[in-house]
């Protein structure tokens, strides 16, 4: 039993390991909630549940690439390139509407479902023809390189950059939502797209704008990530998954729902590595079955009438 | 006089179903129009066929002279045409204020300073609403709900409206004290197309009324007329 416990849980009796694994937990949830927020603010109002959300994170990433090397040597490159590859991929997420998503808002959920794989699929081979199958790395800005001691320990000051965008983002996205008059059309139509559009607000130009900041929110996640992890084929799958249970466990359309459960999920992963690392992701889906068993709605979100 | 809303022989369906069956009907300016049917008769489908809301397969509809048959529902809204659903619809999650603003509308040429309709003007003509500008929508009771969805739609600064059953499901008092609000609104000019059951609702409220009966109009007189021919009652109306 001791030794048992020594084994698995023996990284407990080391603070700064603990610190560490809890740090970058935190700044994993950061992409998470980018992801997630954006996915869910998307089905929030349209009712698409959009597989191709990861593919405009893996396009974020991959226009970071792109935008660093077009940017290459121009002061404060890195940040112009967060922008960039952001609006780039809202722009994307906006022809994606326009011409195809728009015309099966009132379909069958299957024909929806069917219609966003197919994106995942088209959008995984047009990555692979522009970029090609091997990794692009993209470089840290060089002020971010090194690392800072926090409580002794070293830490990537990359990760503290991640973890502030993060949350001034998801402080500007509860702004937005809760005292701009376009958040409240956005909440408005979450309800009732007829009763809005009654109104006279322009509902499908509403859709559009949504279906832009979210897909913005994924391609500044895989613009943030980029600089770890290196774009690749397979980015878009992985962070899907994972922000489906973020989804699922925090509930759709809640904000905050999806701030706490990509904190869980990314914990749950950070310190699942260090006792079981093959299996830390089925940590998190193991709370999503429990989710689903007793609150099919998510931790936040509203019961459906 | 050349009526506001002219609808001609409209058709509309619900997948292969016909509910309409050539339904025609003029509304006059500053006239409150009720239009008057049982249950199922197809009130609701007419008014949301003026509201682009479904689509007429065929027949037309012009306002103010213009065809608006086919366009969606928010360019007919900006044409001044303003809609308030049998089921009020208020946003559940929005404060009664955001629920106001968020139907807030500049007015259209034609609509002089003095009808403006701001918050202000709302809360005046409806007095119960204004201790509740911050709550949430949903906590409302059947009557708040009622008035937001009819005040929600002003700030759109219509100059027509579709009025669909405002009294049902409402206590005798609160029908009364909607009784008198709508009256003042029809004093401002506004020109109404009302859907109702309650007979004696529209009696107090409209000069003319149509019958509808299984999808077609059956009956399109003065409401007197209506009330007084007890046969008329009988045949087409469940009093
Ligand atoms: N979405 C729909 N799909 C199919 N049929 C519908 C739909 N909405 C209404 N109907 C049918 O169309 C007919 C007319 O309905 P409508 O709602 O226009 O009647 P109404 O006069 O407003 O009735 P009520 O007084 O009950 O509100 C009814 O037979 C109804 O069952
Ligand atoms: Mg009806």
């Amino acid at each position: 039993m001791i030794r048992f416990l020594a084994e698995y849980f023996g990284w407990l009796t080391d603070p700064s390991l603990v610190l560490m694994q809890l740090l970058s937990g935190i700044a994993g949830a950061m992409f998470l909630f980018l992801v997630a927020s954006g996915l869910s603010l998307i089905f929030g109002v349209s009712r698409i549940v959009n597989f191709a959300h990861g593919s405009l994170y893996m396009f974020g990433a991959y226009f970071a690439y792109t935008w660093i090397r077009v940017l290459a040597g121009s002061p404060g490159q890195f940040w112009i390139m967060l922008i960039l590859a952001s609006l780039t991929v809202a722009v994307m997420g906006g022809v994606l509407e326009v011409i195809f998503v728009r015309r099966i808002y009132r379909a069958d959920p299957i024909f929806q479902l069917l219609l966003t794989f197919a994106f995942v699929l088209v959008l995984s081979d047009i990555a692979k023809i522009f970029w090609g199958a091997e990794g692009k790395a993209v470089p840290k800005p060089g002020a971010l390189a090194g690392s800072v001691k926090i409580f002794g320990a070293p830490f990537p000051t990359y990760l503290l950059l991640v973890v502030a965008a993060g949350l001034g983002v998801g402080l500007i996205l509860w702004i937005v939502f809760y005292r701009t008059r376009w958040g409240r059309l956005v909440r408005a139509a979450r309800h009732s797209r007829d009763m809005l559009a009654a109104l006279g607000s322009d509902v499908p130009r509403l859709f559009t704008e949504v279906f832009m900041v979210g897909s913005g929110l994924a391609g500044l996640a895989g613009a943030l990530v980029a600089p770890i992890v290196t774009a690749a084929p397979g980015m878009d799958a992985s962070i899907i998954i994972e922000a489906f249970v973020v989804v699922v466990v925090g509930g759709l359309g809640s904000f905050l729902g999806a701030a706490l459960a990509s904190l869980l999920v990314a914990e749950l992963k950070a310190f699942g590595t260090l006792v079981f690392p093959a299996i830390s992701i089925v940590l998190a889906y193991l709370v999503m079955a429990v989710v689903l068993i007793f609150r099919p709605w998510g931790l936040f979100g509203r019961r459906e009438e | 006089m050349t009526p506001v809303l002219e609808v001609g022989g409209i058709e509309t369906f619900y997948g292969q179903s016909q509910v309409l069956f050539g339904v025609s009907l003029r509304v006059r300016p500053g006239e409150v129009l009720t239009l008057l049917g049982r249950n199922g008769a197809g009130k609701t489908t007419t008014l949301k066929s003026i509201m682009g809301l479904v689509q007429p397969r065929s027949g037309h509809i012009r306002y103010r002279g213009r065809e608006i048959a086919g366009l969606p529902p928010h360019k007919i809204s900006r044409r001044g045409i303003g809609y308030v659903p049998e089921d009020r619809i208020i946003f559940p999650d929005l404060t009664v204020w955001e629920n106001l603003d968020v139907a807030r509308r500049p007015p259209r040429r034609s609509v002089s300073e003095g009808v403006r309709w701001t918050e202000e003007r709302v809360f005046d003509l409806f007095p119960q609403l204004r201790p509740l500008a911050l709550r949430l929508g949903g906590t409302l009771s059947g009557g708040e709900q009622q008035m937001l969805a009819i005040a929600r739609t002003l700030m759109g600064n219509p100059e027509f409206l579709l009025l669909d059953e405002p009294s049902e499901g409402l206590a005798p008092l609160v029908v009364q004290m909607l009784l008198e609000q709508l009256r003042k609104l029809k004093q401002t000019g506004l020109t109404i197309l009302l859907s109702e059951q309650n007979l004696e609702f529209a009696t107090r409220l409209s000069d003319r009324a149509c019958v509808i009966v299984n999808g077609q109009i059956r009956y399109d007189g003065s409401m007197q007329e209506l009330v007084a021919n007890e046969t008329l009652r009988r045949a087409f109306l469940a009093v």
